[in-house]
């Protein structure tokens, strides 16, 4: 791809790093973002933290607040990884996160099951509309809680 | 800013403007779609959609190392399958044609990651409840 051509998709608004052309197609879709530890505290969900891993070490029950999906801004992203024991809760102000089965939007998306706690991980994907959990499951038998 | 900072920053992955990029391409389709080369790294939602949706990937021998995320949201089955068939690796299965979220009220909410890996698609899936059912065909 020529330099001009590069220029151009970006001035354009087209984003570097996800495939429009053959020639850069093997790029990842987002460079690795950085990690960040948390205990106990509430994570910056915005656009300049998108692409964030947010690895959570809470001492007790945590609730994280979720960002308004209209106002964040569409494709951005963040990453969770509980690493401790501990219950974890997603909160939404209204019903702003994607939901399962019949559910098609809920309020909170949490684990809190007994030895189901640990392990467990997932990217909140903004799609301008609604929070979408892509959810990453310790095992088969590890509950994830969608509650309207 | 001059165009060689705005060169700078593009190449350092950052914004024209030197803000990180780390977002991704979003788009939703209601209704059946072919899924080209240049859509990879594409987020591909179900958004809209009143009843199936099948993505079709590309030929397998023209998109090497391409991969697309797939998200089911209203509650109407979701099918990615490969043009050629039998070349997908997903639970159980060498050589799927097709993966799906089509069992009644175990839609919504269900994700594939699909990579290419020069060979066959691998199959990620993302289920959004420890009971979620996948088809694979």
């Amino acid at each position: 791809m020529g330099l001009h051509r590069l220029v151009e998709k970006v001035l354009t608004g087209v984003q570097f790093g996800t495939a429009y052309a053959d020639e850069i197609r093997a790029i990842p879709f987002a460079r690795a973002g950085p990690i960040v530890t948390l205990v106990n505290t509430q994570p910056e969900m915005t656009a300049l933290t998108s692409g964030t891993l947010f690895i959570v070490r809470s001492t007790g029950t945590f609730t994280i607040l979720m960002p308004n999906p209209l106002t964040v801004g569409v494709g951005n992203y963040w990453d969770f990884f509980n690493a401790v024991n501990q219950n974890l809760t997603f909160d939404s102000e209204t019903d702003e996160i994607l939901g399962y089965g019949a559910d098609a939007a809920v309020s909170l998306l949490r684990a809190n099951q007994a030895s189901e706690k640990t392990g467990w991980g997932v990217r909140w994907l903004c799609d301008g509309v609604q929070l979408i959990p892509m959810i990453h499951l310790a095992d088969a038998d590890q509950t994830i809680a969608h509650v309207s | 800013m001059s165009v060689r900072n705005i060169i700078e920053n593009v190449l350092l992955g950052l914004s024209p403007a030197g803000v990180p990029q780390r977002r991704l391409r979003v788009v939703a389709k209601a209704a059946s779609y072919g899924v080209l080369v240049r859509d990879s790294g594409t987020v591909f939602t179900t958004r809209g959609a009143a009843g199936s949706v099948v993505f079709t990937l590309p030929a397998l021998a023209d998109s090497a190392n391409c991969h697309y995320w797939f998200v089911a949201v209203p509650d109407e089955n979701m099918t990615v399958a490969s043009a050629e068939g039998n070349n997908m690796i997903a639970s159980g299965d060498v050589a799927a044609s097709s993966v799906a979220y089509a069992t009644a009220n175990e839609k919504t909410g269900g994700v594939f990651y699909v990579v290419n890996d020069g060979t066959q698609w691998l199959v990620f899936p993302h289920l959004a409840n420890e009971g979620q059912a996948i088809t694979i065909v």
